[in-house]
């Protein structure tokens, strides 16, 4: 379904709008014909877009709202049911709620994992479940955000942050950040095959100290990749300030 | 011991694991003609490195794991101590290098 929303009449710009784009970026979105892009960046579908779309009168008008109008504006309307799944699922917000998600569910299962070997706990299945947990949660918050950061950081945050007040997060908090995500997998591996050993092996040969102190640090390291988040968003806010 | 030998693969792949991915880095930063080169393989050069750090950590563990058919603990613990000093001094190569690169530009 291919249609063109006619241009506004001048001077009606939405004021909030016509604040963060250029008059002639907001025109040229408006007249782009509906069917460039898959999907819509505010997780708002185009499909139910279009349900409403054909529904016109005053719900046509409501769904006029800032984010629909840039940031759907350009979309097509998904052929099935999966296939809005996944435009849902590959939506910036969403991305960076399931990158930011994995990440928490992480570093609370190595938290888990260094209180449960501290506490010298018995339980192996319990040490193995928390280790299991924080790596396949690394693993997961690692491929999302790499997908998020190659697909959508790139091309339309890091100029934001370039030409913003702080160009240093993306300098020296992305770059860090990207490279030093690849060591948390191998962290996570050995992690989850130390948790498989007993109280009792781990004191034994004399491994519980090395142990805990590698839990300590790739949790601080989850952490320290957090706060790097934050600095990479905050600038990104303050670019477009 | 058998319950040893994956841990000290899983060590000594992760140490030369990440020092790979961290001269990859500096060395890529340093010059553009390897980023390129990076770049060319998948289409972005962080996507190369991830891949390189996958497949570096997988060969490591395999040779790791046949060498270490017979780990005692005493080589399984330093093992573990040059990984935590290896992901540490690592880390702060990392950011000490991107902080000069922008003190410098």
């Amino acid at each position: 379904m291919v249609t063109a929303l006619p241009p506004p009449a001048g001077g009606e710009l939405p004021q909030n709008i016509v604040s963060r784009l250029s008059r002639n970026d907001f025109l040229n979105r408006w007249q782009e014909p509906l069917g460039r892009s898959r999907h819509g960046i505010g997780g708002e579908s185009i499909t139910s877009t279009a349900k409403r779309d054909k529904n016109c009168g005053a719900e046509y008008n409501s769904i006029q709202s800032n984010r629909l109008i840039y940031n759907t504006l350009g979309g097509s309307c998904p052929e099935s049911f999966m296939e809005e799944i996944f435009n849902i699922l590959t939506s910036k917000p969403v991305l960076i709620g399931l990158h930011l998600g994995f990440a928490i569910l992480g570093i609370d299962a190595f938290l888990w994992l260094l209180g449960e070997t501290v506490a010298n706990v018995k339980s192996i299945r319990r040490r193995s479940a928390a280790a299991a947990i924080g790596l396949v949660s690394y693993a997961l918050t690692w491929v999302i955000g790499g997908y998020y950061y190659v697909k959508f950081y790139g091309p339309l945050v890091k100029p934001l942050i370039k030409a913003g007040s702080a160009p240093w997060a993306h300098a020296v908090a992305m770059e860090a950040k990207e490279h030093l995500f690849l060591f948390a997998i191998p962290l996570g591996i050995t992690l989850f095959f130390l948790a498989r050993l007993g109280p009792d092996e781990l004191n034994k040969n004399g491994l519980r100290k090395g142990f805990i102190h590698l839990t300590i640090i790739t949790a601080g390291l989850g952490l320290s990749l957090g706060l790097m988040g934050f600095i990479i968003s905050a600038a990104a806010r303050w670019g477009v300030l | 011991m058998k319950t040893l030998r994956p841990i000290f693969a899983a060590a000594g792949a992760s140490v030369v694991s990440i020092i790979v991915t961290t001269v990859v880095t500096i060395w890529a930063e340093l010059s553009a003609p390897f980023k390129a080169f990076l770049t060319n393989y998948t289409g972005h050069h962080w996507v190369t490195k991830s891949f390189l750090s996958v497949i570096v950590f997988a060969a490591c563990f395999t040779i790791c794991w046949l060498a270490g058919s017979h780990v005692a603990a005493p080589r399984t613990k330093k093992a573990l101590i040059a990984l935590e000093i290896v992901v540490l001094v690592c880390s702060v190569v990392l950011l000490g290098f991107f902080i000069y690169e922008f003190v410098k530009a």
